[in-house]
């Protein structure tokens, strides 16, 4: 790991706001789609950042440079629990290892605790070390696994943070009840 | 690296890809579409969206998640399947009709089940079969007749070039066909869209209406000329026999009916003696890859970004074919029925091989445990959830006997008696089904399915204890005294029966969590606690069972050869459910204790400490919600169960709460007390699966499926054993350590679920350093 290295002072997170769109949208989407086999159209992104921007975080370097972001939602889960979900997170490769992501997760997930969060989601490839201890040491527990679940046939695994008392029902994450119908 | 990423854009009508997650559904709010008149909005339009700054999102509310991940960009081309880069042509110039050398069809013939195969393992034909441009000349446009399906669609058929107009033409007919049963088969059945199976097949038709006779008839054709030919080498023409063979037994035992026999079991058998010639003769196949083009993908869906062909390797796919052979040959063992339990012990026996047998095998199973309301094709529901029930609750009962349902006479108890028993059937029905079916879906659906389904489950057995009430007049119950209380007791036949189902689904969900590795270190040593106290729940359950049919058999002045049969056979039930259950509660009780000790000297993080956002109490609640709202057993509180593992650890800082960190001997000496715990559970579990290991097929309810029950319990005996070796070098460590910290001389390291003997047995590696 380049963990050796302490992270360039210089390093500056911010959170994202719309009328950083023409500053920052392009460079987001590239650091995202790095690691994608299909692109997001910029639906996807715009989705996110403009019905959630203060859940959207940057870090950037001091020019300015874009080195990693944390993209997510906050929202009624299925008329339930208040959920945040986080849809995105990217640190650019020669910078991981330093605790970028996890200073972005945890920022993000500060908001959406002061807005009341519930609890909070996320899926991970099964392989994906990295972002697995990255969530498990901020408390995030495997709640399932989800079989194939991604385009290349990978499948994920559920994370999920309670930060509030629960309700003690067996209902959100399990929800409507999915049985094989009857034949 | 990997990552959330290839998670990504899906088509529309398909999930969303986040928070993706069948728990719910995704409504269909497309409007339909409407011819109307054209009329050009450009002006409009652009006035309308001069209005907007940049990145402001207009939208109304049916535009969602699923919506944004739908859309395209035209002209992006890794988005806009139409997108042509300059210079690049629609069409591709590959001749279909050129002629083929035998080795050219060799090597397409084998290309196309590779990717026959990707599509079984859940790849969309459009990035698999459809990309053959063989396939799309013929399926495309739709032929009317059998005769129109052919690679040269002019009306006047050249009777040269007879390798490519008889015998590719013969493969990629009977191929398609046998696609074609497999999608109809699959589709009638559950399974989970895109994640098992895609089964788009984008407006074309797999020959349906086709007989296939007559494409049987066209493979004989073609086995006929291929078998006359001089002109080639005679291990040519042997790899060419071979292949059209396994074509047509291959499309003879998938062959789609509602016959459920085991009569296609010879079909599967033959598969399997050809399948080995295929990969002796493969290096002779020429591969044609411009016979296969993506730019079909085009005329397919016109919704979705390109997408990457699928390539599986020839030995990928021969050991897919070969285990698809040999998973339809065994699935049909389960047609000799012997009881409820043996059955549910036969699907579990079979859906834990690995790899899982593929969906349409897990499909093909569903139909035979039940279709066209039978189950395995020889009994009514009604039969299976009685003969269960006497199986294990109430043997020779008189509630059960069958001739209560001719009974017509209203005034005869016998009438309410059936009347009773069929209202609960009917309650019980589809939640018993529902397990059998469960077992059938994908490991990881597996465990979530039995979430809901043990809730179901709990309703059941409340809703018994009514039926249980109700009947007792009609049975002449007589209670039995509680020695303490001199309450009366009483037997609850029903409800006991929906009890011991939902324990046993309860004990499932967490043993999935250790295959599925859900959880995490720091987890195990509790939830291995948690197995164990529903599994002494469970044993405590089936004695009182016990306790009770002993009473009943007693109260029978002179039984009858059939009843004492019936009464042998509820025994030989509960006695090796006893048995089983003891073996799996021990071994669980060791291992709890085993990471505790380790936990304890910090060789493995302490269970359940601090976290940034977390709080132990959180977390538990969290791992416990499937089980929270299930009313009995209670779910032990946080506080108890901290107590009750013995929770006192140090925390990650390595202190002890607000005490003082206690000497190290003191804490080796704890250490050694668990230890010795470990010990005494691990030793009794070996004996206690040795035994187990020991009963009878008709006993251990493994009948047709012995030889996988017998490799299993090896397996966890394995991993038994393999525990009380790690015992025992830790003990030796532990000796060695003296008053030292034991991480000196001490590793422990994890083991995934998959690489140790038994994915439900997870024994760390220990090493002394
Ligand atoms: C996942 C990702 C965002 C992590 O970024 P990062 O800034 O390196 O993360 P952090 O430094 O905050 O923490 C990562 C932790 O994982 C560890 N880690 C990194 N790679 C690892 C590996 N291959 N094996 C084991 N641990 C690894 C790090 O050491 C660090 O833990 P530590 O602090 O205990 O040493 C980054 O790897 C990335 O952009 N990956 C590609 C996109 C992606 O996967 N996104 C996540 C989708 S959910």
């Amino acid at each position: 790991m380049a963990s050796d290295f302490s992270p360039p002072p210089e390093l500056r997170y911010v959170q994202y706001h719309s009328s950083k769109e023409t500053t920052y949208l392009s460079a987001i989407r590239q650091l995202i789609s790095q690691d994608l086999s299909e692109p997001y159209s910029i639906y996807v992104y715009r989705y996110f950042l403009y019905q959630w921007g203060d859940l959207c975080f940057m870090a950037l370097d001091e020019k300015d440079n874009l080195l990693g972001v944390v993209i997510s939602k906050l929202e009624l889960h299925r008329g339930g629990p208040l959920r945040g979900y986080i849809a995105m997170l990217a640190v650019r490769e020669e910078y991981r290892g330093r605790g970028v992501a996890t200073k972005l997760v945890r920022m993000a997930v500060d908001v959406m605790i002061e807005r009341d969060a519930d609890e909070i989601a996320l899926e991970t490839e099964v392989t994906n070390t990295a972002a697995m201890k990255l969530y498990e040491r901020l408390g995030f527990l495997r709640s399932k696994r989800l079989h194939r679940y991604y385009l290349n046939g990978n499948s994920a695994f559920r994370f999920m943070l309670f930060v509030k008392e629960s309700t003690g029902q067996y209902g959100g994450e399990y929800g409507a009840a999915q049985l094989p119908p009857s034949a | 690296m990997a990552d959330m990423s290839k998670l990504t854009i899906r088509e529309i009508h398909s999930k969303p890809a986040f928070e993706k997650d069948d728990d719910g559904s995704v409504a269909d709010q497309h409007p339909a579409w409407r011819p109307g008149v054209a009329r050009d909005i450009t002006t409009g339009f652009s006035t309308a969206a001069s209005a907007l700054t940049t990145g402001q999102l207009v939208k109304d509310e049916f535009f969602t998640l699923f919506e944004a991940v739908g859309a395209l960009e035209i002209m992006d081309p890794k988005m806009d399947s139409g997108h042509l880069r300059s210079g690049e042509t629609l069409e591709d110039d590959y001749d279909v009709l050129r002629e083929l050398l035998p080795e050219e069809v060799i090597g397409i013939m084998d290309q196309l089940l590779c990717f026959e195969m990707a599509w079984h393992a859940g790849h969309p034909l459009s990035q698999s079969l459809f990309t053959s441009l063989y396939l799309d000349r013929l399926l495309w446009p739709e032929p009317k007749m059998l005769e129109e399906a052919r690679f040269d669609r002019s009306k006047v058929p050249k009777p040269e070039n007879k390798m490519l107009h008889l015998v590719l033409r013969a493969y990629c007919l009977s191929l398609v066909k046998t696609c074609d049963f497999v999608h109809q088969r699959i589709s009638k059945e559950h399974y989970y869209e895109e994640e098992d199976f895609v089964s788009n097949l984008y407006h074309r038709n797999l020959l349906t209406q086709f007989d296939v006779v007559e494409i049987h008839h066209m493979i004989n054709e073609a086995l006929n000329y291929v078998s006359k030919l001089t002109n080639i080498s005679i291990t040519l023409r042997d790899a060419l026999v071979v292949r059209l063979e396994l074509r047509s037994y291959f499309l003879s035992a998938v062959q789609f009916d509602e016959i459920i026999d085991d009569h296609r079991v010879p079909w599967w058998e033959r598969c399997l003696r050809l399948i080995p010639a295929l990969p002796k003769t493969t290096y002779l196949g020429m591969r044609v890859e411009a016979s296969f083009s993506i730019k079909i993908q085009r005329r397919l869906a016109s919704t979705v970004p390109p997408r990457p062909m699928v390539n599986m390797s020839f030995d990928e796919a021969f050991e897919q074919l070969t285990k698809l052979c040999q998973n339809g040959k065994d699935a049909y063992r389960i047609l000799d029925y012997r009881g409820g339990a043996n059955l549910m012990r036969f699907i579990w026996a079979y859906q834990s091989r690995t790899p899982q047998p593929s969906v349409y095998i897990r499909c093909l199973m569903q139909a035979m445990v039940f279709s066209e309301m039978r189950v395995l094709g020889m009994m009514s529901f009604k039969e299976l959830i009685l003969d269960n029930l006497r199986e294990i609750v109430m043997p020779a009962d008189v509630l059960l006997d069958s001739s209560n349902f001719d009974v017509e006479a209203p005034q005869d108890p016998r009438f309410h008696v059936a009347k009773r028993m069929d209202d609960f059937m009917a309650t019980a029905a589809d939640r018993f089904l529902d397990i059998f079916r469960t077992l059938c879906m994908n490991r990881s659906r597996l465990r979530r399915i039995l979430c809901h389904l043990v809730l179901e489950w709990d309703n059941l057995q409340f809703d018994a204890e009514n039926f249980d009430t109700e009947l007792r007049k009609y049975s002449n119950e007589a209670p039995l005294k509680d020695a303490n209380s001199s309450e009366d007791l009483w037997a609850f036949p029903l409800s006991s029966w929906a009890y011991y189902h939902k324990l046993q689904q309860m004990e499932w969900i967490v043993q999935m969590g250790f295959e599925l590795d859900v959880y995490q270190i720091d987890e195990l040593g509790g939830m291995y606690w948690y197995l164990q106290y529903l599994i002494s729940t469970r044993i405590q359950h089936l004695e009182r069972i016990r306790t009770f049919t002993t009473r009943r058999l007693t109260r029978i002045s002179e039984s009858t050869l059939e009843e004492k049969a019936a009464f042998r056979r509820s025994f030989s039930f509960l006695d090796f459910a006893i048995l089983e259950a003891s073996a799996t509660l021990s071994f669980a009780d060791g291992l709890s204790c085993l990471f505790s000790f380790f936990a304890h000297l910090r060789l493995v993080p302490a269970p359940y400490h601090d976290r940034p956002y977390s709080t132990p109490e959180f977390r538990y609640n969290l791992r416990m919600r499937p089980f929270i709202s299930i009313s009995l057993p209670e779910v032990p509180s946080y506080q108890q169960f901290a107590a009750l593992i013995s929770l006192r650890m140090p925390d990650k800082n390595g202190t002890y709460g607000s005490k003082v960190k206690p000497a190290q001997s003191e804490i080796n000496q704890q250490a050694s007390q668990m230890l010795e715990l470990a010990e005494q559970s691990l030793k009794a579990a070996r004996r206690e699966w040795e035994a187990v290991s020991k009963a009878n097929a008709e006993t251990a309810r493994c009948q047709g499926c012995e030889d996988w029950w017998r490799t299993s319990v090896k397996n966890v005996m394995r991993a038994c054993i393999n525990a009380n070796i790690v015992v025992s070098t830790a003990k030796k460590a532990l000796a060695n350590a003296g008053t030292g910290d034991a991480r000196d001389v001490l590793k422990v390291e994890m083991v995934e679920s998959a690489k140790g003997y038994h994915p439900w047995w997870i024994v760390p590696k220990i090493s002394a350093k």
